[in-house]
């Protein structure tokens, strides 16, 4: 199910992106890097539900 | 976090272990950036630079920064609050980026108003980090915060670091001791915060109502807004009380800059900078020349965390000794304060000749048995001489001979370590106030002209020795 009007490819874009940042995090430099990228993950994870992401309801999800 | 991290004994290896040669490199590019960024965007910061005739482009070495840059001081922030139209002062971000409102608890009178950005927030919590991972903190532990949660960043601080390691916050707001003690009692934390005075305050309430903090299996206690988690007999008194060992955690910061220093689990007697986020040197509180590593002096800070209202090369007014090359085990080569503030540039007192700093009259304090950890330290200006009473509170006697015995014993020991005679004052327990926020300990009677004049001024002449 989408929703009308939403832009399909920034979400999946985002997707991607938060693939990728999921990436760097398994094999984060520092706790102190882990830790950012996390945070970032939450934040991205407000933009995906904006444009009616349902596949996983929240980020600890996954 | 991964389980190879969670072993991980920093919290950010790469600059927190890095060579003193490093850390200044990046140092040096910050604060070439940060002056950039105030001159673009602050018209206070534009207007002191051009008053001193130095553009940012100036800046292109140490001797540049300590010589040709201007210091900032709080005066000059309250001088640009007042004559705004918005109530705030050296602003470089529009309030579209504000997200809080603190204002300092100071101990000049006036209230400087301050603002954070959410990026700020973040940036300022990380600072806490560096300590609770340092400490064995993490994300499942809990934090008890003993604050209602006012307009003093000071706990405010701490509680994002929590959130910016993951911790699950409790708070104590709104709350009295006792309902603080049996909340504790009920939640069991991993860490109390608290002012130290406060922390102390509510473990000996604990104690009289036959409550047993033990139960409740706290790990450790943090703190600050005061000396006393870095001043030994406090320190111990307070571990003793709680229960906690060496999971004793100090925190000093200079709230409007956003600079928090935290002391690590080896302690070494004081608290790191933490210097992802902040520069810091110490300046002779004269002449403006910066000092050498065993030097006593004023305390000049550059924050990297607050954008939206910079502070740089910014006096502090406070008297530090900082070591470059601590070496009491903890491996951070971020540099040390050992015993943290050592006094006020503005509250220096002098005894016939013997410069007496309140921090040596506190640690002091903790040598003699009958004494408490309660004390208030007041200075006066008599016949053109400065004085300085000790009021202490006794742990248990309270009749006047008593009394009158202890207070022989404490001028003696002040008279033999410091080597001046001090005015001492010893009172029955419970006389002196408890304060929730930050203690009012040193107070400062002498008029304004009666203080030292403290001149070191906006800079140092152009060409002054390399």
């Amino acid at each position: 199910m989408t929703i009308t009007g939403v832009d399909q490819l920034q979400l999946q874009r985002l997707l991607d992106l938060r693939e990728a940042m999921g990436e760097e995090r398994a094999v984060a430099a520092s706790p102190a890097i882990a830790r950012a990228l996390q945070m970032a993950d939450y934040y991205l994870f407000l933009g995906l539900g904006y444009l009616g992401y349902t596949d996983h309801l929240f980020p600890e999800q996954d | 976090m991964t389980l190879a991290l969670d072993a991980e004994p920093f919290w950010n290896r790469q600059t927190q272990t890095a060579s003193r040669a490093e850390l200044d490199a990046i140092h040096l590019t910050k604060i070439r950036r940060m002056v950039g960024w105030a001159y673009e965007h602050s018209p206070l910061h534009r207007k002191i630079y051009d008053a001193a005739g130095v553009a940012p482009a100036d800046i292109r070495t140490w001797d540049d920064f300590h010589y040709r840059l201007p210091f900032t001081d709080k005066p000059d922030y309250m001088a640009a609050q007042k004559a705004s139209a918005d109530g705030f002062g050296g602003v470089a971000l529009g309030p579209e980026h504000w997200q809080q409102y603190f204002h300092t608890t100071g101990t000049t009178g006036e209230m400087l108003n301050e603002v954070f950005s959410q990026y700020e927030m973040h940036k300022a919590g990380s600072q806490y980090c560096y300590a609770f991972w340092d400490y064995g903190l993490r994300p499942g532990d809990s934090m008890y915060f003993c604050f209602n949660w006012g307009p003093w960043i000071g706990l405010w601080s701490f509680y994002w670091g929590a959130r910016d390691l993951g911790l699950r916050v409790i708070s104590g707001g709104g709350y009295g001791t006792e309902e603080r003690i049996k909340q504790i009692l009920a939640l069991k934390p991993t860490v109390v915060v608290g002012t130290p005075t406060y922390l102390l305050h509510l473990a000996e309430v604990a104690q009289e109502k036959g409550y047993d903090l033990a139960a409740a299996g706290v790990r450790m206690v943090a703190g600050g807004g005061e000396a006393g988690l870095s001043v030994p007999a406090t320190r111990n008194r307070i571990s003793q009380l709680w229960g906690v060992g060496d999971m004793v955690m100090d925190a000093y910061g200079v709230g409007e800059a956003l600079f928090i220093g935290q002391s690590c689990r080896q302690w070494g007697g004081g608290i790191h900078v933490i210097e992802d986020v902040c520069h810091s040197y110490v300046a002779d509180p004269d002449s403006g020349e910066p000092l050498g590593p065993e030097a006593v002096g004023e305390h000049i800070i550059t924050s990297y965390t607050h954008f939206s209202q910079p502070f740089i090369k910014y006096r502090t007014h406070d008297l530090v000794r900082r070591d470059e090359h601590p070496d009491h085990g903890c491996g951070w080569t971020f540099a040390h304060l050992p015993g943290v503030v050592l006094g006020r540039a503005d509250f220096m007192v002098t005894i016939r000749g013997v410069n007496v700093y309140p921090t040596a009259v506190e640690n002091l304090l903790g040598d003699l048995a009958g004494l408490s950890t309660h004390y208030e330290l007041h200075i006066s200006r008599e016949a053109g001489l400065d004085r300085m009473l000790v009021r202490v509170e006794a742990a248990a006697a309270s009749a006047p001979a008593e009394l009158a015995a202890l207070d022989g014993l404490l001028n003696a020991h002040l008279r033999d370590r410091i080597g001046v005679r001090l005015q001492t004052e010893v009172v029955a327990g419970g006389v002196l106030p408890r304060y929730e926020l930050k203690t009012k300990r040193v107070f400062d009677h002498r008029a304004q002209t009666e203080r030292p004049s403290v001149t070191l001024g906006r800079s140092l002449p152009v060409g002054a020795p390399a």
